[in-house]
């Protein structure tokens, strides 16, 4: 199939679980001018998997340092709403992709959860103009920066798993073979499954640059470059999907765009190991 | 995907790579800019070697300079590189440095020039670390100092980070140094993190060969390995001039396998350590 074919088949595929309706669900109510908490909460407490999945995860460690928290509302007051919200998203995804293909989806979430806290750290480590916004739109164009493999995973199953171990013993993955022998890579098939999901927008080229965030259009570079340094520091400290390589290089440009400094790579390191912990903790919670 | 270059660009971009990277490129490695440099041209939204060059002589974009030095001349690297060299380093180098420091209190200083991802750094500081041990010379940790430097800040980053993958590791430690690795090395999880007190030693920096050397100090021991190949005959004769003024007397410099001053400067000559050769300032 070339890539025409591939991003129609992408843009077809039903056979895939949906993404969880709690994003857009959490959009509308919030941007009410004064969001319901009750019906917030209740958006969560509808699906009681993720309710129980999502109340372990605010008492686990790295959310709870005071009094255990026993209701979806009483995490709302506690956490604050945007926060919530990540948080009902993560549990959310990482309930319902629970496995697929013959990749190892314990790895997939850390990983992704891992790049997602990350990104803050990075952001409270540099300097930066981002809004609450844009922020708030890193937070999950981390989440689902490698969506695409699921994609890829979905379609090939038996051939991609056989090309991915390939990439590995070869010493590392690049998004050219993947294009060579699909005809698409991941941060391709990731967009058009943003696309297919109805993702909010500012997603996509997060998604889509993040091995190649200077090739993204300006408006959404430091998106991009923010997706892919979180990317890199993660994968530096062997928090990553594949097993035995990690990248050596990332775009330098990524590091410059948030004004940081290599004496500052100490202190992003002991962040990310922060992260990385809670990022296990919360794919790990049974 | 390679993007064609033409000759009239291959010109252009091979003057300014020489002007302002240092790097020498004969007429016939053409190839070497397709292959190497299609990525960036594709990263920076160019569609061809012309809006390549017109970016860069624009200077609009930050560090482009420095992607053209990495992508020209990758940070391929290993452990203990060469071996015998290391081995002549620990026979002959450390022994007489360690005399020196406890007669007359002797700092050494070496520089990994073109550290890339930090393995030379760290090679040589296990090395030293496995001297002080067998040889019971604590004092020598508290005396050397390690510095490394690179143009690549991802590069530097690694270095920093001390943390390798296992397909790193399983380059360059053979015998005798596969021992060193359990040694030094903490094993977590999917990565192999240099210890703490193999750390200690050293201190990476950004920095350009092009630039003054002076703001380094002064070394007793300059490695610059397999980045002198990449430059132009101008830029080696500054190089070697540069090194000469950063050496302290008797401070040695180790080039890589295939790297010579001849040519390029009179004022070194080559001693034999063990089967290694060094070169030492003449006089
Ligand atoms: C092939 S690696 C050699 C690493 C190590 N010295 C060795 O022998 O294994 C070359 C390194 O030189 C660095 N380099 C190239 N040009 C440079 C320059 N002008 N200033 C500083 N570093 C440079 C590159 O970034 C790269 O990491």
């Amino acid at each position: 199939m070339d890539r025409t074919e591939m991003l129609a088949a992408i843009a077809r595929i039903e056979t895939l679980p949906s993404f969880p309706d709690v994003l857009l669900r959490f959009q509308n109510e919030m941007s009410n001018d004064t969001p319901d908490i009750s019906k917030l909460a209740a958006i969560v407490e509808d699906d009681p998997s993720l309710a129980a999945r999502f109340l372990k995860a605010v008492n686990s460690a790295y959310y709870s340092r005071t009094k255990p928290i026993s209701s979806i509302s009483q995490a709302i007051n506690r956490l604050g709403l945007v926060e919530t919200r990540r948080l009902a998203i993560t549990t959310a995804l990482v309930d319902r992709y629970r496995s697929f293909g013959g990749m190892v989806p314990q790895f997939f979430w850390t990983h992704s959860i891992a790049v997602a806290l990350t990104s803050r750290s990075i952001l409270e480590l540099g300097t930066h103009s981002l809004n609450d916004e844009q922020k708030d739109a890193a937070y999950l164009a981390c989440l689902l920066h490698d969506i695409g493999v699921i994609v890829l995973f979905h379609l090939f199953e038996h051939e991609f798993t056989l090309e991915y171990n390939k990439q590995i013993n070869a010493g590392g993955i690049s998004i050219e073979n993947e294009t060579e022998q699909f005809g698409i890579n991941h941060p391709e098939a990731g967009e058009a499954l943003a696309k297919n999901w109805n993702l909010p927008e500012v997603l996509y080229d997060p998604i889509r640059f993040h091995h190649t965030p200077s090739q993204a259009p300006d408006s959404s570079q430091t998106l991009c470059r923010l997706v892919h340094l979180a990317d890199f520091v993660c994968n530096n400290l062997g928090i990553s999907r594949l097993e035995t390589r990690i990248a050596t290089e990332f775009d330098e440009s990524a590091f410059e765009e948030f004004h940081l400094s290599l004496q500052q790579v100490p202190d992003i390191i002991e962040n990310v190991k922060v992260q990385a912990q809670a990022a296990e903790s919360l794919v790990t919670l049974s | 995907m390679k993007i064609k270059i033409t000759d009239k660009e291959f010109l252009i971009l091979k003057e300014y790579i020489e002007t302002h990277c240092g790097i020498a490129l004969r007429n016939t490695q053409k190839y070497l800019f397709e292959s190497r440099l299609s990525k960036l041209v594709a990263e920076h939204r160019c569609n061809n070697f012309t809006e390549f060059s017109q970016l860069i002589h624009s200077g609009k974009v930050n560090g482009l300079q420095e992607k053209i030095v990495n992508a020209m001349t990758t940070n391929e690297t290993l452990w203990f590189r060469d071996n015998h060299p290391w081995q002549a380093f620990s026979e002959h180098i450390l022994p007489t440095w360690a005399s020196q420091i406890t007669e007359s209190n002797m700092s050494p200083r070496i520089w990994s020039a073109a550290s890339s991802t930090g393995q030379e750094a760290y090679s040589i500081s296990m090395l030293i670390h496995e001297y002080a041990r067998l040889q019971r010379h604590p004092s020598l940790l508290q005396n050397i100092e390690i510095v490394g430097t690179d143009i690549s800040t991802s590069a530097l980053y690694v270095a920093i980070s001390g943390n390798y993958d296992e397909i790193s590791m399983t380059r360059g430690f053979i015998p005798p140094w596969d021992q060193l690795k359990t040694r030094y090395f903490t094993h977590r999880g999917r990565v192999w993190e240099i210890n703490p007190e193999c750390k200690k030693l050293t201190r990476f920096r950004h920095f350009n060969l092009q630039e003054t050397f002076r703001s380094l100090g002064k070394f007793d021991m300059i490695c610059l390995r397999n980045v002198i190949i990449y430059f132009a005959d101008d830029f080696k004769r500054e190089l070697f001039r540069k090194m000469e003024s950063s050496l302290n007397p008797g401070g040695y410099l180790l080039l890589g396998a295939s790297e010579t001053p001849i040519r390029y400067t009179d004022n070194f000559k080559s001693i034999k350590l063990g089967i290694s050769t060094y070169y030492q300032l003449k006089g």
